[in-house]
Formats: structure tokens, sequence, C-alpha cells
């Protein structure tokens, strides 16, 4: 299945930015949503199935 | 996992045979990693892993994927220009140098089992386990000696 974010071969998207020694998060608020994501597939009202449809509905 | 696969043969085998056990025995499991498959450098080969799809990533072994890894210019351009890709992380590989590109998926996760450096007989596990590096476990980084400089 062809989608925007297949993005395999695609041209023009520019220079990879490294970052050196890199944070695992640059902001509070991204641990926090990663934490709530794994606490709501704890809960079993999330699935990575889930997440990966409404990621790719973005 | 990489330093215990230098140091042990058997390990070794049993990393490129079956990774996630052998990952497990390490005592690495959990989400993210339940399928694994190691692929090993060598002086004429450079495996190099990406997700095309997204930003599927060995989270037991490696952690969060950083940022460029998840990025657009690395995902579009490591599957059709993975040299190019390489030397603007730094890594001159020579003409005769086979390119590996792994495409991750949903499921299976790729660990790139970097070359040990030469001059690092003398190495003890430990030592050796301080050179490797996430970017080398990618295979967009080889490992190197301290005095050649381990650092990207």
């Amino acid at each position: 299945m062809n989608g925007v974010h297949d993005m395999g071969g695609m041209h023009g998207m520019g220079p990879i930015q490294y970052e050196r020694n890199e944070p695992v998060f640059h902001e509070p608020w991204e641990a926090r949503i990663f934490a709530l994501n794994r606490a709501m597939g704890a809960w079993r009202k999330w699935n990575i199935d889930a997440f990966r449809h409404t990621a790719e509905l973005l | 996992m990489v330093a215990r696969a230098w140091a042990d043969s058997s390990y070794d085998e049993r990393l490129l045979t079956d990774a996630t056990a052998a990952i497990r025995e390490l005592g690495y499991t959990g989400g993210q990693g339940e399928h694994m498959i190691a692929v090993a450098n060598g002086p004429k080969v450079n495996n190099l892993v990406v997700c095309t799809l997204r930003s599927c990533y060995p989270w037991p072994v490696l952690g969060l994927p950083p940022v460029w890894y998840k990025s657009a210019p690395y995902r579009s351009r490591a599957v059709i220009d993975p040299r190019g890709v390489l030397r603007e992380f730094g890594l001159e590989l020579a003409e005769d140098v086979e390119i590996r590109v792994w495409d991750s998926t949903a499921e299976v996760r790729y660990l790139v089992l970097p070359e040990r450096p030469s001059g690092s007989e003398k190495l003890s596990e430990e030592e050796l386990a301080a050179l490797v590096t996430r970017d080398a476990m990618v295979g967009v980084a080889r490992v190197k000696l301290p005095q050649e400089g381990a650092d990207l």
C-alpha cells in the first residue's frame, strides 16, 4: 500500500540532521505523552495497531 | 551483546542464528524487541538499518530512536543512496565494501553486529563494550579504538 508515510526512495527531503549527544526527550511533554501511551496500552484501551492507524491519519 | 559476541565465538554464533534468544540470555526483553535479527559487519560488508515506514527500532537494546532515524531525509534516502547517507555521517566506505540495507517492519527489528576494531585483541569484554556505540549498532558508524576517535 502506498502512503505518505512510506518514504523509502522519496527525493528532496534534504540533508540528515544529526544531533550530537541527543537527549532521549527534548521537552518534558514528550516524556509525559510517551508514559501516557504506555499506560493506556497496559490498561488495554490502546494498542500498537490503534497507535499506528491514528498516527497515519495525521 | 556486541562485546560478548566478539569475546565468545559461541555467543557470536547464537546471536547470528537466533538473535531474540541470544539477546534474552543477557536480560534484554520487552516491547519492540520481540523478533530480533542480528546482521554482522565485516571488512567488505557494512549493514545499515532503517525503517522507511516510520520509526521501528529495537527499544530493549538501543532505547528510543534518535530524531534523525525517524526523519524524512534518512528514511527516504537510506534505501536509494546508502553510500551517500553514510558519507553524511562521516563514514566513507571503499567502493568494494558492500552495503546491505535492512528495512525494519512492524515486527522485525535489526541489530548490526559491528566489526571488532583491529588492535583490540588485548581488551577485556568490558573494555570492548565501552567502545560500542548506538550508531555502530544501527550501521551508520564503525567501532574504533579511542585513539582513532570513537566519536562521530
